[in-house]
């Protein structure tokens, strides 16, 4: 595939490694912030290629693994409602909420189906007038614009069943916060490749100039997670701490500006509660008060409201995982009581999971 | 979720209230909606993400080598 093998090409990937051991001349910690890219590291067996200096960190960018159990006992709640259909993402399905998932629910009869886009739970609203659709809205920045325009077209259409759970969420302040916290030990970060496609890197620059942090915004292929470990490298030898750019292919500075500005049309910005790490700052994305009529928050509130407060499970170290303090294979119910057939946590379910990579490349040593 | 994989657009479909094409992935066929790429000709490649093109796969891009940031990074070429 065009794009894409030119990027898995072996010759390509040995010549980077025998780069990065040329520039390499200290211990240097690297956090990955997408999971996508914690996957191709994982893989590839990136980790076992690299000199012993660099040690990898992954980020908490699994939008599945940070979305709150408190919205998914919701859309539990929800699909069990006369005439509502929820409508997410297939990797939403298995996550554990409190006490079920939405896959238990729907095996018990609960209105629950998976979809591809957002286009196809709004095509699903026009076809069956009589239902109320909720569309259960997760993701980073890459994903809020295709919710925005979805239920934008909802709104010109006068489509009024159709709804959005919102649980968006925003990078740069979950880097901030990471950055904040006093163990913080990565030295760099390769950024996530996709949210810059949609929201460009002008958000980053004002984070490396602060903490003094490079942040090589890097794709999603091997060589190009050792392309974005290769520049890190080389700016952390030289003592420097710039923004740059390795997934230059897709990722402009100002991003796509007709996704950002149907971002913002849509959404304001608001405090989010992130799953296993707690409520940051800044970090979420609501539903402009114009949009109340297709808020599902707003549309079922008396139902919601008499939710119970959810609990998170004490055996999950997900909180741990995702801020790259604790590896999977270090919690103790990995593997064991934890597998992706009986997942304790997110991270195990999602495809972008870290503990789910380490299960399914479990081969690879780690 | 953030996966996004690059497709060569085929064809655009006019009729449709919203900006949509077909778009190749290795051989398979999918519909995808272009209104964020409203530029996007047959023969582009675009990066497709939840049914959505987010960005048109630039060679010249990739091809760049970021030497200065003031020039290669912010000059959003094309
Ligand atoms: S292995 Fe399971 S229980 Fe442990 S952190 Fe990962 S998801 Fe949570």
């Amino acid at each position: 595939m065009r794009h894409v093998d030119e990027y898995r090409d072996p010759a390509r990937i040995k010549a980077l490694i025998a780069e990065i051991s040329e520039t390499v001349s200290r211990p240097w910690t690297i956090m990955e912030v997408c999971g996508g890219q914690t996957h191709t590291i994982m893989k590839y067996g990136l980790k076992q290629i690299l000199p012993k200096e660099i040690t990898l960190l992954h980020g908490p960018g699994c939008p599945v693994c940070v979305t709150p159990p408190a919205l998914i006992d919701q859309a539990i709640a929800l699909c069990q409602q006369p005439n509502v259909t929820v409508c997410t993402f297939g990797d939403m399905l298995r996550v554990p909420g409190t006490e079920s998932s939405l896959a238990l629910a729907k095996a018990r009869g609960g209105d629950v189906r998976i979809v591809y886009s957002p286009l196809d739970a709004l095509a699903l609203a026009q076809a069956e007038p009589k239902r109320v659709i909720v569309f259960f809205a997760i993701g980073f920045e890459t994903t809020a614009p295709t919710t925005a325009l979805t239920v934008y077209q909802a709104k010109q259409a006068g489509l009024n069943n159709f709804t959005l759970l919102v649980s968006h969420v925003r990078v740069p302040p979950a880097l901030t916060a990471l950055l904040n916290s006093s163990d913080a030990e990565m030295d760099a970060f390769l950024g996530a490749g996709h949210v810059c496609t949609v929201m460009g890197l002008e958000e980053y620059e004002p984070i490396c100039a602060h903490y003094r942090i490079p942040i090589i915004v890097t794709g999603f292929e091997p060589a190009d997670i050792l392309e974005g470990v290769l520049m890190c490298v080389q700016q952390l030898e030289t003592q420097r701490s710039n923004l740059e750019n390795q997934y230059r292919r897709a990722v402009t500075w100002s991003g796509n500006q007709a996704a950002r500005s149907m971002i913002t049309n849509v959404f304001e910005i608001s405090d989010q509660e992130w799953r296993g790490i707690g409520l940051i700052e800044q970090s979420g994305l609501r539903l402009r008060p114009e949009y109340a009529g297709h808020d599902a928050s707003v549309r079922f509130a008396n139902t919601l409201q008499d939710q119970p407060t959810a609990i998170a499970s004490n055996e999950c170290i997900s909180g741990e995982v995702l801020r790259g303090r604790k590896k999977p294979a270090e919690c103790p119910a990995f593997g064991t009581r934890c597998t992706p057939s009986r997942p304790l946590g997110a991270p195990m379910v999602s495809s972008e999971g870290a503990c789910a990579a380490y299960h399914r490349y479990a081969a690879v040593p780690v | 979720m953030c996966l996004a994989l690059p497709g060569e657009l085929i064809d655009i479909d006019r009729g449709e209230a919203l900006h949509v094409g077909r778009v190749s992935f290795a051989g398979t066929l999918k519909r995808v909606c272009l209104a964020y790429t409203p530029e996007a000709v047959p023969g582009d490649y675009l990066l497709v993400h939840a049914g959505f093109s987010i960005s048109i796969v630039s060679q010249r891009r990739a091809d760049a080598i970021v030497v200065d940031l003031n020039t290669a990074l912010k000059s959003d070429l094309p």
